[in-house]
C-alpha cells in the first residue's frame, strides 16, 4: 500500500530517524529481537505485500542467521526482478511467471519500480488499444515516488508520470515545486556563523520542537476514526475499502461468522461432532485470532497512517477487540454453559461490526451523481493554469432529484470527469464564442431490469471527437486513463452528436447501483 | 474486482457448486441417490474441469483466501465423497455452502 | 400436474428439477428462447437462468450491435458477453411478447431493484438466490 507523502509523515519519519540516530544502543537492546523483527518484516512482505517490507529486510543485520537469510533471499529475487522487467519490456507472456516466482521470494528494491514503470509505459505505447498498461505504469511510477522520492532520477520519473497521469503527478510534486518559498529562504535569511555550542543549543532546540510537534500531531491523530478519516479524505475510500474487505472476508466472515450457527447449537446442548470441530477449527486453530486481529489493524494503521488509531478512538474496533480477547480466553472452557452465553455475546459483537463494515464499505464505493458533484468537476478544472484561462459564456448544470448513484470511488469518477470537462473547456477555449459547455445525468432502463447512467458532458466546440479517437489516440490528453479508470468499473464514454446548441457530448456510462436507494 | 468478474464467480462457481449441498436432507443418513450428483457439482463444473480449477482461474490472485480454503478442503475430501461416506458429504455440503455465501457476498459488494 | 418450463443453457437446472421439484411439477426443458418460445404455450410456470454462458451465439437472442454503439462504446465482444451474461432476461421479455405470462423464477440473487425493475418491464417476475427448493416452490405458488 502506498503511504501517502503528507508533510507530516515526512516530519515524523525524521523525528524516527534522529530519535533512533541519539539511542541506538538503547533501542537495540530494548527493542524486539531480530527474530520478531525478521517475523515482522517477513509478513509485511508476504502477507501484507508492503512495498516498504524491502527496507525492513534490507535493515535485518546480516551478522545474524536471520539477517543471512534476509540478505540471500534478497539477492535471489533481485535478478528475477530484472528478468521479469525485461520480460515486460519485450513483451513477453511469461513476465507474469517470473514476478511471480520473485514475489514468492523476497520484496522488490523500490529503485525497480522506475524501470518496471517505463517498460509498461513503453508497452502502452506499442498497444494503444490497451489502456491498462499505462495505468499500469502510473502505478509504478506513483510507488517509485512515494517509496524513492530522493533518487537521483525522481524529476525525470515526475515528468514522465505527468505525461500519463497529470493529477497524480502533481501528488507526487518534489517539494522545491511545491513550495518555492524554501528556495529563497537561504539567501533572504541573515548570514549566520555557527559555533559549535551554538550549534548545539540550536540542535537542542529544534529536538524539542520536533517532539513537542510530534506529540501535537499525535495528540490530534488519536481523534480519527474509521469514518471521521473517510469522511474527510475521499482519496483513500479505495485503500479504507480493500482493507475493510480483507478483514471481514478473512476473519469476520471466514472465522466467526462461519460458526454462528455452531456456537447456537453449543448454546442449546445439541452441537454435532462436525459442528464442534469446525468451531474449534475456525477459533482456534491456525493463526490465533487475537494475532489474526491485530495483524489487520496493524495493516490499517500501515496503510492510512498513525492518526488512524483503531484501538483507541473507534467504538466499534474497541469493542470487537474486547470480543475477540474473550472467545481467545474461552478456549479452554467450551464444556461450560457460561462460557458458551460468553461465546454468544463476544459472536455478537463482531457480527455487528461485519454487517456495519458491509454498510460502511457499500457506502464508500457509491457515488451520487449530483449537481454538487459536477460543480466540484467544474471548479477543480476552472482552477488549473490553462482551463483556467479559457472566458466560458456559460457552465450549465442539470441533475434529476433524487440523483442515481453509481458503484463508483468518488475519486474515480472524479478523475474521469475532469479529464472530460478539462478537455470540454480547453477544445471550447480554441474557438470564437460563444463558449459553453454542460453536464447532466439521465437514467435508462435496460430490457434486462439493469439501470444506465449516462452522463453528459456537452460542449459547443467544433473541433471532432469520436469514441475511437477517445480509445485510442487521445492519450495525451488523458483520456486513455479515462477508458482504463472506466473499465474498472465495467464504464464505457462515447462522443455522441450533440442537440440543439450543443455540438457534441461526451457520455460517460456506468450502471446504476443496484441497491440505489433513490 | 471487477462487477463482471464478481457476477460471474457467483454464478458459474457459487450457485452450481452448492446445488445438491443446499437441498440434501439436514440430518439423518446422506441419500446415496444424491451421491453422484453431489460429485456432479463439487468436482465437475458446468463449463468443464473442477470448481476449485475454475475459481482458481477466475479468481484475482490474493482474493477471497477463504473460497480458496474451502475449495481446497473439498478437494481433499473428494475420494470420501466419492465413496459416499455420509460424514464427508456433509462437511464437503457445508464447505459448499460457504463458498456460495462467501461468492455472493462478492458479487453484492461489488454491485 | 401442472408443468414448469425450465430455461437454461446446460443441464443442471433440469437435473435439479427433476429431482427436487418433480413432485410438484412435470418438469420440460428448453435451452434457447427459440425452443422456449416453442415449448411455453404447454407451460404453467418458467424457471430461468440468467446467464447463458455456454450458448452457441447463433441461440442468442438480444442485439449486440446496437448494445455495443449504446452501452459498450462500440465493443461488440464485450456486448456479445453481456447478451449472454443477461440472456435470461431477455428470453423472459421475449416470452411476454408472445404473450406468455406465466409466473417467472429466476435462480439469481438480484438486488430488490433489478427485481423491480423486472416485475415492471415483464409482471410476476420472482428470484431465489441459489437452488434452494422449497423457497423455488413458495416463490412460484406466491406469484401464481
Amino acid at each position: 500500500m502506498r503511504p501517502s507523502p503528507r508533510p507530516w509523515r515526512v516530519a515524523a519519519a525524521l523525528g524516527v530517524l534522529v530519535l533512533a540516530g541519539c539511542a541506538d544502543t538503547e533501542t537495540s537492546d530494548a527493542g524486539p529481537s531480530v527474530a520478531a523483527r525478521w517475523a515482522d518484516a517477513r509478513a509485511r512482505w508476504h502477507i501484507d505485500r508492503d512495498p516498504a517490507a524491502f527496507q525492513a529486510w534490507r535493515e535485518i543485520d546480516p551478522a545474524t542467521p536471520e539477517g543471512r537469510e534476509a540478505h540471500r533471499l534478497l539477492a535471489e529475487a533481485e535478478p528475477l526482478y530484472r528478468e521479469g522487467i525485461e520480460r515486460v519490456e519485450a513483451g513477453d507472456a511469461d513476465a507474469r511467471d517470473t514476478f511471480e516466482r520473485a514475489v514468492r521470494t523476497a520484496p522488490m528494491d523500490p529503485v525497480l519500480y522506475l524501470p518496471l514503470a517505463r517498460a509498461f509505459r513503453d508497452q502502452g505505447t506499442q498497444a494503444p488499444d490497451n489502456p491498462h498498461l499505462f495505468i499500469r505504469a502510473a502505478e509504478y511510477y506513483r510507488k517509485f515516488l512515494a517509496f524513492v522520492p530522493h533518487d537521483p532520477r525522481a524529476d525525470e520519473a515526475r515528468a514522465e508520470l505527468a505525461a500519463i497521469d497529470p493529477d497524480a503527478s502533481r501528488l507526487f510534486a518534489s517539494p522545491l515545486e511545491t513550495s518555492p518559498r524554501d528556495d529563497t529562504a537561504p539567501s533572504s535569511a541573515p548570514a549566520l556563523t555557527l559555533t559549535w555550542p551554538l550549534a548545539v543549543a540550536v540542535l537542542a532546540l529544534a529536538l524539542a520542537l520536533g517532539a513537542v510537534g510530534l506529540v501535537l500531531v499525535r495528540a490530534r491523530a488519536r481523534r480519527e476514526s474509521l469514518d471521521s478519516l473517510a469522511a474527510a479524505k475521499p482519496e483513500l475510500h479505495p485503500a479504507i475499502h480493500y482493507l475493510v474487505s480483507s478483514l471481514r472476508h478473512e476473519l469476520l466472515k471466514h472465522r466467526i461468522g462461519a460458526v454462528g450457527a455452531a456456537i447456537e447449537a453449543l448454546g442449546r446442548g445439541g452441537a454435532t461432532e462436525a459442528q464442534v470441530d469446525l468451531l474449534r477449527g475456525r477459533l482456534y486453530g491456525g493463526e490465533p485470532l487475537t494475532e489474526a486481529w491485530a495483524g489487520h489493524l496493524d495493516a490499517f494503521t500501515r496503510a492510512l497512517g498513525p492518526e488512524l488509531d483503531l484501538w483507541q478512538t473507534d467504538r466499534r474496533f474497541r469493542e470487537a477487540g474486547r470480543a475477540i480477547e474473550r472467545i481467545a480466553k474461552l478456549e479452554t472452557k467450551l464444556d461450560q454453559p457460561r462460557a458458551h452465553a460468553r461465546l454468544r455475546d463476544a459472536h455478537a459483537t463482531l457480527t455487528a461490526l461485519d454487517r456495519w463494515l458491509g454498510d460502511f464499505a457499500s457506502r464508500l464505493v457509491r457515488t451520487r451523481v449530483d449537481g454538487a458533484l459536477f460543480r466540484d468537476v467544474v471548479d477543480a478544472v476552472r482552477a488549473e493554469y490553462a482551463a483556467g484561462q479559457v472566458p466560458l459564456d456559460e457552465v450549465v448544470i442539470r441533475s434529476p432529484d433524487p440523483a442515481p448513484s453509481v458503484e463508483v470511488f468518488r475519486v474515480d469518477l472524479v478523475l474521469v470527469l475532469k479529464n472530460v470537462v478539462r478537455n470540454a473547456i480547453l477544445a471550447v477555449g480554441g474557438h470564437a464564442p460563444p463558449r459553453r459547455i454542460g453536464l447532466d445525468v439521465e437514467t435508462v432502463l435496460e430490457p434486462t431490469g439493469e439501470e444506465t447512467v449516462r452522463i453528459h458532458v456537452r460542449d459547443t466546440s467544433p473541433d471532432e471527437l469520436t469514441s475511437e479517437e477517445i480509445y485510442s489516440r487521445r492519450r495525451s490528453r488523458g483520456l486513455g486513463l479515462v477508458t482504463a479508470a472506466l473499465a474498472r468499473y465495467d464504464g464505457a464514454i462515447l462522443v455522441e452528436p450533440g442537440e440543439g446548441e450543443w455540438a457534441k457530448s461526451v457520455v460517460v456510462r456506468f450502471f446504476r447501483a443496484d441497491d440505489d436507494p433513490s | 474486482m471487477t462487477r463482471e468478474l464478481a457476477a460471474r464467480l457467483a454464478h458459474d462457481v457459487g450457485k452450481y457448486v452448492a446445488r445438491i449441498a443446499k437441498n440434501a436432507p439436514a440430518d439423518g443418513p446422506f441419500p446415496a441417490a444424491l451421491v453422484p450428483l453431489l460429485v456432479e457439482d463439487l468436482y465437475a463444473s458446468p463449463g468443464g474441469g473442477r470448481p476449485s480449477a475454475r475459481f482458481a482461474a477466475l479468481a484475482p490472485p490474493g482474493e477471497l483466501a477463504a473460497v480458496r480454503e474451502a475449495f481446497a478442503a473439498i478437494d481433499a475430501l473428494e475420494d470420501a465423497v466419492r465413496g459416499g461416506d455420509p460424514g464427508a458429504c456433509r462437511r464437503a455440503c457445508a464447505l459448499a455452502l460457504e463458498v456460495e455465501a462467501a461468492l455472493r457476498a462478492s458479487a453484492r459488494e461489488a454491485g | 400436474m401442472p408443468v414448469l418450463l425450465v430455461i437454461e443453457d446446460g443441464p443442471e437446472y433440469e437435473e435439479f428439477a427433476r429431482l427436487f421439484l418433480a413432485e410438484r411439477y412435470a418438469i420440460v426443458a428448453a435451452r434457447s428462447a427459440a425452443a422456449a418460445l416453442a415449448r411455453a404455450p404447454e407451460a404453467d410456470a418458467l424457471l430461468i437462468d440468467l446467464r447463458f454462458e455456454r450458448a452457441r451465439p447463433e441461440d442468442l437472442i438480444g442485439d449486440a450491435e446496437d448494445a455495443a454503439r449504446r452501452l459498450f462504446a462500440g465493443d461488440v465482444e464485450r456486448a456479445r458477453r453481456w447478451l449472454k451474461e443477461q440472456q435470461g432476461t431477455l428470453i423472459l421479455g421475449a416470452l411476454r411478447e408472445a404473450g406468455h405470462a406465466q409466473p417467472a423464477v429466476f435462480v439469481h440473487d438480484f438486488a430488490p431493484r433489478r427485481l423491480e425493475n423486472l416485475n415492471k418491464l415483464y409482471g410476476r417476475v420472482g428470484a431465489v438466490p441459489g437452488f434452494d427448493a422449497r423457497s423455488i416452490l413458495a416463490t412460484l405458488e406466491a406469484l401464481a
